[in-house]
């Protein structure tokens, strides 16, 4: 093998502590300088040396208004430890250039309880399933869970399918367009020759009818 | 717990705004949360039902009429020989192994770190084969296996069997076995085949291809999820025992292998591989299925 240049990535362990290294010395970096004062500065003097793409210091101006919004999202006792994870997130991985990065940090985050969320009810379900499930089963015995699990996805797309079709032919197209081939609603706009809000109210309306239809599921 | 139906719209408006890419209005997204603690309850039961039937939705088959053939790919031979002109076009740049091409390869297990000068770097998971262009840093072949691409400058063109991946500045992982492509962007934007189906593939986002066909589909993907593996952590959604299997083989150096009875089995699910990599009989427990050494590898599943 022909080969310069690459080299073996060290273990977890390492990472981490690098991690945690790095966001050490930033944050007393930052309490030196009084980053909050002389933000923009500090912002100008990484992007000359390109090491990383200013997230960091705009996280450090901004962690007020980060956890103000993770307070009014619900994360209540874990919005501390959730700062930390975002903080983790950014200093762990360099990036290619980021358009808005105060955006990027608020949809990390936004995406952080999305995630949270889910876990959250996915444990519930999971301590349902289970005292179901144990009752009349052979211990040992794999009563094909998989199985079922496969059907019941396909029962929850049909039924997502047939309340996008009551919202109307248009909005569930739009909907899937935008959810399953990623197009911005702004392009959907073009390709529908619609305004973009209607766009958005079509999506609206088929968000809204999804999240009354996994109501009336979750009650059964 | 039934939501108030003028919340649950206004929490779906919101949940439409916050999920374009160009969403700004953070403090008024904030503003709207704290007005009342049901608020952020309310966006939280939309988008995980946005999330659940955007994942459910492509197991169904697609309809026949209507814009559906929109994203309906073009007949396989169309398409086929539009790639064949394409595979002519740059057959001298790859195929033939000209000078300047090199050939990175790991063993099962090993992690390897390229750094790409001035575009960006490719962390290689185990088992995998990249060709890349000592003369053209912004090309690359992915021949197997799976590896994290972190462009820093774009354009950069990575070829995945017969399909191409323009990137556009960005994070992405790439996975490629017999049966299939499969792209995760976490940052940025890639074009899968741009100059067939021409799909953007943003943040947050999983395109899978089957090996031989135009067809696609596209779901949704936790960030974190993105590169995972270099994190010694493996999520699987409704894969196979046997994709679960190849891959715990190629990412920790142990031979795995599913049973033919349990091989179509989907299970999902995370796995951490560092321990699994110690002691394989974990993932009995993980699985609810029994695992045993054959002489060979670890088998999964019932006889």
């Amino acid at each position: 093998m022909r080969f310069t240049g690459n080299r073996n990535v060290g273990s977890n362990p390492t990472l981490s502590a690098n991690t945690f290294a790095s966001f050490e010395a930033a944050a007393s970096k930052a309490r030196r300088s009084g980053v909050f004062a002389s933000a923009d500065e500090d912002l100008s003097a990484v992007a000359d040396n390109g090491s990383t793409s200013g997230l960091e210091e705009v996280f450090l101006a901004n962690r007020d208004r980060l956890l103000r919004f993770l307070l009014a999202r619900g994360a209540g006792d874990a919005a501390e430890d959730l700062l930390q994870e975002i903080w983790l997130k950014i200093s762990a991985r360099r990036t290619g250039p980021i358009a808005s990065p105060l955006s990027y940090l608020f949809r990390t985050a936004d995406t952080l309880m999305i995630d949270r969320f889910r876990s959250f009810r996915q444990a519930e379900r999971r301590e349902r399933d289970w005292s179901e499930t144990h009752d009349g089963t052979v211990p040992g015995v794999s009563d094909s869970p998989s199985a079922e699990r496969h059907l019941i996805g396909r029962e929850q797309a049909r039924l997502a399918m047939e309340t996008l079709r009551s919202v109307g032919e248009r909005p569930a197209a739009i909907f899937r367009r935008h959810r399953l081939d990623g197009v911005p609603q702004r392009r959907l706009a073009e390709e529908f020759g619609v305004s973009l809000s209607t766009v958005e109210s079509d999506l609206r309306r088929a968000y809204a009818a999804l999240a009354a239809l996994k109501e009336r599921i979750d009650e059964v | 717990m039934a939501l108030d139906e003028t919340i649950r719209d206004q929490a779906a408006g919101w949940a439409v705004r916050t999920g374009d890419p160009g969403f700004e209005d953070w403090d008024a997204f904030t503003a709207w949360l704290a007005a009342d603690p049901v608020h952020a309850r309310a966006y939280d039961e939309v988008m995980l039902a946005v999330n659940e039937a955007s994942e459910a939705l492509p197991a169904l088959p697609v309809p026949d009429n209507d814009e559906e053939a929109v994203h309906r790919p073009p007949r396989r031979w169309f398409g086929g020989a539009i790639a064949a002109g394409v595979a002519l076009a740059v057959a001298a740049g790859v195929w033939q192994m000209m000078p300047g091409t090199y050939v990175v390869e790991t063993s099962p297990g090993e992690v390897r770190l390229v750094e790409l000068e001035g575009v960006g770097q490719i962390e290689i998971a185990g088992g995998s084969r990249i060709i890349l262009d000592r003369d053209d840093a912004r090309v690359a072949t992915l021949e197997s296996g799976q590896a994290l691409f972190t462009i820093e400058r774009s354009p950069f063109t990575l070829r995945v069997g017969e399909d191409t991946l323009l990137d556009v500045g960005t994070v992405f992982d790439v996975k490629h076995d017999a049966d299939e492509m499969a792209l995760a962007v976490s940052e940025g934007a890639v074009v899968f085949n741009p100059q067939r189906q021409n799909v953007t593939v943003t943040p947050g986002q999983r395109l899978t291809s089957r090996t031989g066909s135009a067809a696609y589909s596209v779901a949704t993907v936790a960030p974190s999820e993105v590169g995972e593996w270099r994190e010694g952590r493996l999520t699987f959604h409704d894969a196979t025992l046997a994709e679960v299997a190849a891959d715990l083989t190629r990412l920790t150096g142990v031979s795995f292998t599913a049973t033919s009875v349990s091989a179509q089995e989907r299970v999902s699910g995370s796995v951490l591989l560092s321990p699994v990599q110690s002691d394989p009989r974990q993932l009995a427990t993980l699985l609810g299925l029994p695992v045993r050494h054959n002489g060979e590898a670890w088998e999964i599943g019932i006889r």
